[in-house]
């Protein structure tokens, strides 16, 4: 099984993804939601991807979901950038977007929030930014 | 006129030249090799003779494990050369990156298959230092020394590189068919209600326990369903989540529950009786 010790972390090893026995070891222990960092194993300060995370509340249907996807992209085409979807684990949609190397965790969280916010300013009514999921309204996205 | 640096260079690549010719291109054919496994890349069996091959890195350390602040890190090139130099770390990192993948023979027997190495390749290194005619062999030293003395570990192998990384977070997507002879065993288990270890087609062997066990009683899922599960999708989410550290989140009782979402009135009651099974 594949563990880390990272510096700083309060959890002293850290289970890597990449191997079979690793991905079994976490199936067996029913730890089943495989959320893997936005940084890989050779440079832990910098991200090499994010995603913005498009997480339905009840209510909201899945072509609602494709709207605000659509919005992500076309404030990605804005700045250039381009986003690849892809479906989450249950409901949702995941737009990853690759990131130059070396860019640091805070400026790639930074990016996303920008273009969220900016959709949930022109889409009020289906887009939220609320991160805390109970203050959320139904039928948001 | 002292020859220039330039006709120094062509002389050396005429004798590599000739090097290659006569010494390097080594016919196998007619001898019968020992060893087993699949041909290398030298027509060789994969495994030689003795070695035994294994899955890890084993670190095989007698003395001191010195510290070198890679600002103090120098790499000396000298002896019988025309051109004796010595390199900082930040020099070495620019010369021309190489990535290899080979496989690592210790003197120890044992042996570690495809490794992805990442580095400076020794051709690059001899390039710049050209050696002269009559030198015939590399005698490299490290940084730390034999027990209780100041001999510097050393070491006169043939090299073809020198390697600054490993890359320890190896990649290999299971096929289909090494997935299926999992499953197999898997099933064998569940069937028998027992628990055991999984042959892993890089020698693992993982302990499985409790595959029979219902797990989603509401959807009549068992434990042997979710591994199933994860070895069928295996050659898809393994390349997506490599090399990253993944965040725990275990499922608890209480909590599993909530993974069948109701999609449907039928799925509504089922997930009611689950979740008044959780309670229980």
């Amino acid at each position: 099984v594949r563990v880390a010790t990272l510096d700083n972390d309060d959890v002293p090893n850290q289970l890597t993804g990449g191997s079979l026995k690793t991905l079994l070891y976490m199936a067996q222990l029913v730890s089943i939601s495989m959320d893997p960092w936005f940084s890989t194993m050779d440079d832990l300060d910098s991200a090499d991807q994010v995603a913005i995370d498009l997480d339905p509340q009840p209510g909201a249907t899945f072509s609602q979901i494709l709207d605000c996807a659509e919005w992500v992209e076309q404030e990605l085409d804005r700045v250039k950038v381009q986003g690849f979807p892809k479906t989450s684990g249950s409901e949702g949609l995941h737009v990853y977007i690759p990131l130059p190397p070396g860019t640091p965790d805070d400026a790639g969280m930074l990016f996303c929030q920008i273009i969220a916010t900016m959709i949930a300013a022109r889409h009020p009514k289906v887009a939220t930014v609320e991160r805390m999921v109970r203050r959320r309204k139904a039928g948001t996205v | 006129l002292p020859d220039s640096l330039v006709d120094k260079r062509l002389r050396y690549i005429e004798r590599q030249r000739q090097l290659h010719q006569q010494r390097v291109n080594v016919v196998f054919e007619g001898r019968a090799p020992g060893g087993t496994g699949p041909e290398n890349r030298h027509g060789m069996p994969k495994l030689p003779v003795g070695q035994r091959q294994v899955p890890n890195w084993p670190v095989l350390d007698l003395g001191d494990s010195p510290i070198v602040p890679l600002d103090d890190w120098r790499l000396e090139v000298g002896g019988r050369c025309d051109n004796p130099f010595t390199l900082t770390w930040q020099q070495f990192l620019e010369l021309p990156q190489a990535e290899d993948v080979s496989d690592f023979h210790c003197v120890t027997t044992w042996s570690r298959m495809d490794n992805r190495w990442q580095g400076v390749r020794f051709k690059t290194i001899a390039e710049l230092a050209i050696p002269l005619p009559d030198a015939t062999h590399v005698i490299c030293y490290g940084y730390d020394h034999m027990p209780g003395t100041r001999i510097p570990y050393s070491t006169n192998l043939p090299l073809a590189r020198t390697a600054v990384a490993l890359q320890t977070h190896r990649l290999d997507i299971p096929t289909a068919k090494q997935i299926d002879a999992i499953v197999d065993q898997l099933n064998e288990y569940e069937k028998a209600r027992k628990n055991g270890r999984l042959k892993l087609p890089d020698g693992d062997t993982p302990d499985i326990t409790k595959s029979h066990k219902t797990f989603w009683p509401a959807i009549k899922k068992t434990m042997g369903d979710l591994i199933r599960y994860y070895l069928k999708i295996a050659p898809f989410i393994l390349p997506v989540i490599n090399n990253r550290p993944l965040v725990m989140n275990r499922l608890s009782k209480r909590r599993r529950w909530a993974v069948v979402l109701p999609a449907s009135r039928a799925g509504a009651a089922a997930t009611r009786r689950a979740r008044r099974d959780a309670r229980q």
